[in-house]
């Protein structure tokens, strides 16, 4: 499993869970979209930066395309560090569960 | 429809005016003139509903015309954005309002890139302006006229209007700084 010394970004973790199957940018953004009930909208910018560096770190990779619209999948990496981010997240849950549910105000 | 149904408009802002810049295309926009293409001084624009475009401003670390300029206006389309005109590594676009919210930037990093491409930029500026002041003090102080004198005053109005720019724009990024300490 990939050490992660810092959180990933929610547009970094949606990206690779949309990534199970070969997607475009627009595809990655309706599949965040559907993913987070609408929460999370990715705009053009912040999806086209954040793919640019999750392939210099070989965590996604171009999988085809038509014209100059690319496809990508997630590599194993980027899987890795997806496993990584949901400890991760299981740890705060279960922190937060455990002392906010103390709290009595 | 009636009266005139295209518009020019002259109007140049530097790179730390660019959200003054976006606000008066989109207010352009609320009263029914819509940007139709621009080479960031000479703005054309057409009437249309008011309101019916959202205009917006970016700064990507490429040129448009390379292949990550190209895939990226690919993307931008997808998104329903359309291209209306580029200067200085800046690019203008718009989206029909019935689209719904359009932002480039979902995340306070992409914003923060942004602000850091135009100090960048700003920072070249600066450099280019502090080195034609200094031409025109040589140039005063080797010459023999006495109006020489002037110039030298007059460039130096370039350079601390860069500084008062970068000023306001340093004051955004720490702005965006705090607020990513707390929120990613």
């Amino acid at each position: 499993m990939a050490e992660l010394t810092s959180a990933l970004t929610e547009a970094v973790f949606y990206i690779l869970l949309s990534l199970g199957q070969p997607l475009h940018g627009y595809g990655i953004m309706q599949r965040a979209e559907e993913l987070s009930n609408g929460r999370v909208k990715l705009a053009a910018g912040t999806l086209y930066g954040a793919l640019t560096t999750l392939q210099e770190k070989g965590w996604i990779e171009p999988a085809g395309g038509e014209g100059r619209r690319k496809s990508y999948r997630i590599t194993p990496a980027g899987r890795a560090a997806a496993r990584a981010e949901l400890a991760r997240l299981q740890e705060l849950t279960h922190n937060g569960e455990t002392i906010i549910g103390r709290w009595t105000e | 429809m009636t009266g005139k149904e295209t518009k020019t408009c002259f109007r140049s802002y530097t790179a730390w005016q660019y959200q003054e810049e976006v606000d008066w295309m989109n207010k352009m926009a609320a009263e029914g003139w819509a940007l139709e293409r621009t080479n960031g001084f000479v703005h054309h624009f057409s009437r249309c509903e008011p309101g019916a475009w959202i205009i917006r401003l970016d700064r990507p670390s490429f040129k448009m015309s390379s292949p990550e300029g190209q895939e990226y206006l690919a993307m931008l389309h997808d998104f329903g954005a359309e291209w209306v005109g580029g200067v200085n590594g800046w690019i203008y676009l718009r989206r029909r309002a019935d689209q719904g919210e359009f932002e480039l930037y979902s995340d306070l990093a992409g914003k923060e890139h942004l602000l850091l491409r135009a100090r960048s930029q700003m920072l070249f500026a600066l450099a280019l302006a502090l080195v034609g002041w200094l031409v025109s003090l040589l140039l005063a102080i080797c010459s023999s006229e006495s109006f020489m004198a002037v110039y030298p005053v007059i460039y130096l109005s370039i350079p601390i209007a860069v500084v008062h720019g970068l000023t306001r724009l340093n004051r955004q990024l720490k702005a965006v700084r705090q607020e990513r300490q707390l929120h990613e």
